[in-house]
């Protein structure tokens, strides 16, 4: 007995958007919000001289503080540069409209972006849009890591700081398909919620603390994450037989680990207590 | 509404798209801005009440005098929509040049007219088929299957305010009657 294989939904990639401190504006201000973001995604795309890729949108999704839609994968080129780049600079000029009004309200974004295998609504399955790397783009957009990013910029200079998934990342920026080098982006390591995985932040137009301070959650001073050392993390052992070549970190409670994609040397650092380390190739990954 | 004033309305707002159940106003946002309806079909909620069905030609948004007030209504697509957005003072710079400004007040009135019973003493039946039909007589001239319902029976409850059972229940009588030829997706008879 064979059963049958069922055909992969087709891929897509997924932009979510959402909002710095929504909940600290008036009612009215919300509203105002959830109706011009979708309004400002399709200006970035008009200004990134791409609106047809904004009107082949799939299963657009409001979510009051944001917005969730999906693309063609091959748009991601373009999604990760120069609609970033537009989308900050549409986010400025609503800023100075907001800002003749009232300088309390903002309106900053964060964006995520991802890819992976997505049901859409012709499909049998329930939902629109529904897939691990909706859920990963959910979960990428709330990460500390990406909301750092805003509070220690300049926040009217700065108007939008994005995370992209390390698929997003291996495909499009280390494959050469990106308008923007790889050294515009900074690995991060995400755990929110059930979610874990390498994921890359990037910041249209840095500003501020940001400069100075970096992307990176190590020159913050204490790190937090060593202060709470994940449960089961003692005692990891790895038994290898057979000839090895390449490398392993053995962990016992990773606080930092970083490895250097940017030259040949491959350099491996990690922080954190308990922790041996060896080796060469290391791979980050969702478990 | 005269042509020429539908014309300057389109061109001197900024063309906007939407698909299908994507919102185009929000009910307590600031109304600094209305939407001139060139395609497709939308349903203005309440709260999540159906309150009125709009189709091509409809203007959106609150048309009051004054200023400084915010939406009374959701509006949601029902299919792709072609909007073009215009801000308030812009849309009364046009009607004034054009002396429609008396106009505009019956098309508001008109519009009231309009608006979907929601009277709870009618049967639900009756609620169901009027909601139908009215969503029917907006199709666009050009639409591929005007007698298509694009809702889903959930969406067409929600926006009554009914269950989903009272609705399917109400859409199987409406077939029975010749109505309806199916009740999902809900299409008309001829």
């Amino acid at each position: 007995m064979t059963e049958p294989a069922e055909d992969l939904p087709p891929y897509r990639a997924v932009l979510v958007v959402d909002m710095e401190n929504y909940s600290g504006h008036t009612a009215v201000q919300q509203r105002e919000f959830t109706e011009i973001i979708p309004d400002l995604l399709q200006r970035a795309f008009e200004r990134a001289g791409r609106g047809d890729v904004w009107d082949e949108r799939r299963f657009p999704d409001s979510t009051g503080d944001g917005y969730a839609v999906g693309f063609r994968p091959e748009t991601l080129p373009l999604l990760t540069g120069p609609f970033l780049d537009a989308l900050q600079y549409e986010l400025a000029y609503y800023d100075r409209i907001l800002r003749s009004r009232d300088r309390k309200s903002r309106l900053r974004l964060r964006a995520a972006i991802t890819v992976g295998p997505l049901y859409e609504s012709d499909s049998p399955r329930l939902g629109d849009g529904c897939g691990d790397s909706r859920v990963a783009a959910h979960r990428l957009v709330d990460a500390a890591e990406v909301r750092r990013l805003l509070e220690l910029s300049d926040p009217d200079i700065t108007f939008l700081a994005a995370i992209i998934s390390d698929r997003v990342y291996d495909d499009v920026v280390l494959g050469g398909h990106a308008t923007n080098p790889s050294s515009d982006y900074v690995q991060t390591s995400v755990s929110v919620k059930q979610f874990r995985g390498d994921a890359h932040l990037h910041v249209p137009k840095p500003s501020g603390e940001l400069l100075s301070r970096g992307f990176s959650q190590e020159q913050d001073g204490p790190d937090v994450e060593e202060e709470q050392p994940r449960a089961g993390a003692q005692g990891v052992q790895n038994n290898v037989s057979g000839e090895v070549s390449g490398g392993v970190v053995q962990a016992g409670s990773i606080g930092h680990l970083k490895q250097d994609h940017r030259d040949q040397s491959n350099r491996i650092s990690v922080r954190g207590n308990s922790n041996k380390v060896a080796g060469r190739d290391i791979r980050g990954g969702r478990p | 509404m005269p042509a020429v004033v539908w014309n300057e309305l389109r061109s001197t707002g900024i063309r906007r798209d939407f698909k299908a159940n994507e919102t185009l106003l929000v009910e307590g946002a600031p109304d600094t801005s209305l939407l001139v309806l060139q395609r497709g079909r939308v349903r203005v909620l309440n709260s999540t009440l159906l309150v009125a069905v709009r189709g091509s030609g409809d203007v959106l948004g609150e048309m009051s005098a004054q200023d400084g007030g915010t939406r009374s209504a959701t509006v949601v697509a029902m299919e792709p929509c072609v909007a073009f957005s215009i801000s308030r003072g812009a849309f009364k710079r046009v009607l004034e040049r054009h002396k429609v400004g008396d106009q505009l007040g019956q098309y508001v009135v008109a519009k009231l007219r309009e608006t979907v019973a929601r009277v709870s003493s009618r049967g639900t039946e009756t609620r169901v088929r009027d909601v139908i039909e009215r969503i029917a007589q907006l199709a666009d001239a050009d639409h591929p299957e005007p007698q298509v319902i694009p809702l889903s029976q959930s969406k067409l409850a929600e926006s009554l305010g009914l269950s989903r059972n009272a609705v399917v229940k109400a859409l199987t009588q409406l077939c029975e009657q010749d109505f309806l030829v199916s009740t999902s997706p809900i299409r008309l008879a001829e």
